[in-house]
């Protein structure tokens, strides 16, 4: 019996004990596993794949069935994380199905709006890793950071994390005013379920310079891309090429001289529709080209999409 | 926000990103979309208790797969009429190498990805009355010969119909991938 049969008789529950046998005997060969993989993930996907039209009652209702399932076990945990629709607007939960595609964390939606909201978090980084090892320059791919890292560090002099028990600790490089961190996003990872959403990103970051004498500057930059995340390096580093941004968003903030602390930035960027990568840059350097070239910290990255359907 | 807090969103982001992968490994092991989704709950449930205990996770779709191996053979010897539960021991073994086959799975970068990706394309490539096929036996769970009754078919034609578009998407999944290592 060939692999794709014998799978087709583990699959419609008709498979015998010599049958299950033979399967198992079979995947031990590479071409057969990958014969199982594609055929189980697309059992498991289609649901996901089809018009969303044709099944937007089930997958209601299959929301709903989880939620009331787990709410009462869960609800005083995840208070504030989830409530989905005016129907379940009380219960508070985890939402992951295979009908639902993705989990859902956000909050109650008022009876008569069009617009429903889910946050999706893509990372939240405390760097506590003493051990990471990150890239230098501009990352070569998704995930990961890679810039002027110098080291992952606890308390270093005056300067304590702003979270947990470590901080990133970022050197200057010559020639170069400020010292980055940066890492790319796969958007493709994160696919909308269907072309009634847009997304928002969202990306909050703590910054701490050397208390020095000299005004600071802090930024966030965010930039999407529509080529792949390991052809973004090639148009970052050309002047040339950076207008092939689809769209780009940056805020800056100075911090006085003698303004102590770690400061937050926030800022939020639509994604376009076409976008396969975004690039995420934090970038810290003394505000006066006459300035020092020191050391500064960042921690408690965090960056999120904020997934809105709108309704017709 | 909390410790706990950050740790059970990064335990969630992380759960969304390999969801796919492991919503193969248990609907394809349980054979039935409603007991997986149950499963997947399952899981999640207790993978956030876990670390709102604090237990550090090293490898979490390799944690979350094991926790639901065990609520999947839960499931089977729930069902004693089942032919697969008459040999336990062929099972297990069955299971040792599924659960190698995603293991590997998870090394293979956008391993799920790029097959959605071509999945989405093959699919969009169907004809309508395809699409609507598979809709309702995948999206809308209608039994078969609800289906031949929707459709104005025979019950075996729809059955072979069936069989026959999975068959095609299958090819069209591989296909598309081959092509496309074959371009990078």
């Amino acid at each position: 019996m060939t692999i794709d049969e014998l799978l087709q008789r583990w699959s419609d529950g008709s498979i015998t004990a010599d049958e299950l046998r033979e399967l198992t005997a079979k995947l031990a060969k590479p071409e057969h596993q990958s014969a199982l993989l594609d055929d189980w993930l697309l059992e498991s996907s289609l649901p996901d794949r089809l018009p969303v039209a044709a099944v937007a009652g089930l997958h209601e209702s299959a929301m709903n069935r989880r939620i009331e399932r787990i709410a009462p076990v869960r609800a005083k945990q995840w208070a504030g994380w989830l409530s989905w629709r005016p129907l379940t607007a009380a219960a508070a939960g985890l939402v992951i199905g295979l009908f639902s595609a993705s989990m859902v964390f956000a909050y109650a939606v008022p009876r008569m709006r069009m617009d429903r909201h889910r946050v999706v978090p893509l990372f939240n980084e405390r760097f506590e890793d003493v051990k990471a090892v990150f890239g230098r320059g501009f990352p070569n791919d998704a995930d990961g950071w890679s810039g002027d890292f110098d080291a992952v560090v606890s308390t270093d002099g005056a300067i304590s994390p702003k979270e947990g028990q470590h901080m990133a600790r970022l050197a200057p490089i010559a020639g170069r005013k400020f010292c980055a961190a940066e890492r790319i996003v796969d958007l493709a990872k994160f696919p909308l379920i269907s072309g009634t959403e847009s997304r928002m990103v969202e990306v909050t970051a703590s910054f701490h310079g050397m208390d020095s004498e000299w005004a600071d500057r802090n930024q966030i930059r965010l930039a999407a891309f529509a080529e792949a995340p390991k052809d973004v390096k090639a148009i970052w580093n050309s002047d040339s090429r950076l207008d092939q941004v689809l769209q780009h968003l940056g805020r800056t903030v100075t911090v006085k001289p003698g303004e102590h602390g770690w400061q937050t930035l926030k800022v939020s960027m639509e994604i376009p529709t076409g976008a396969r990568s975004l690039v995420i840059h934090l970038g810290a350097g003394a505000a006066d080209d006459a300035g020092p070239k020191t050391l500064h910290y960042i921690d408690d990255v965090r960056a999120q999409f904020v997934i809105t359907e709108t309704t017709p | 926000m909390s410790t706990e807090s950050h740790a059970i969103q990064q335990a969630a982001a992380d759960f969304i990103r390999d969801r796919h992968l492991l919503g193969a490994f248990v609907t394809g092991l349980l054979r039935d979309v409603h007991a997986a989704e149950d499963v997947l709950q399952e899981v999640w449930v207790l993978l956030a208790a876990e670390l709102e205990k604090g237990t550090g996770i090293e490898n979490q779709v390799a944690w979350c797969r094991g926790v639901a191996r065990n609520l999947i053979r839960r499931h089977w010897e729930k069902r004693q009429t089942a032919k697969v539960v008459a040999d336990s021991e062929t099972l297990e073994t069955f299971m040792d190498r599924v659960e190698q086959c995603f293991a590997w799975a998870d090394t293979q970068e956008h391993f799920a990805t790029a097959r959605l990706a071509a999945l989405d394309e093959c699919v969009a490539s169907l004809p309508d009355r395809s699409r609507r096929l598979l809709s309702l036996k995948y999206t809308q769970r209608a039994a078969m010969d609800r289906i031949a009754e929707e459709t104005g078919q025979s019950f075996e034609a729809v059955k072979k119909a069936l069989i026959r578009l999975r068959a095609a998407l299958l090819e069209c999944v591989r296909r598309k991938l081959s092509q496309e290592e074959w371009n990078t």
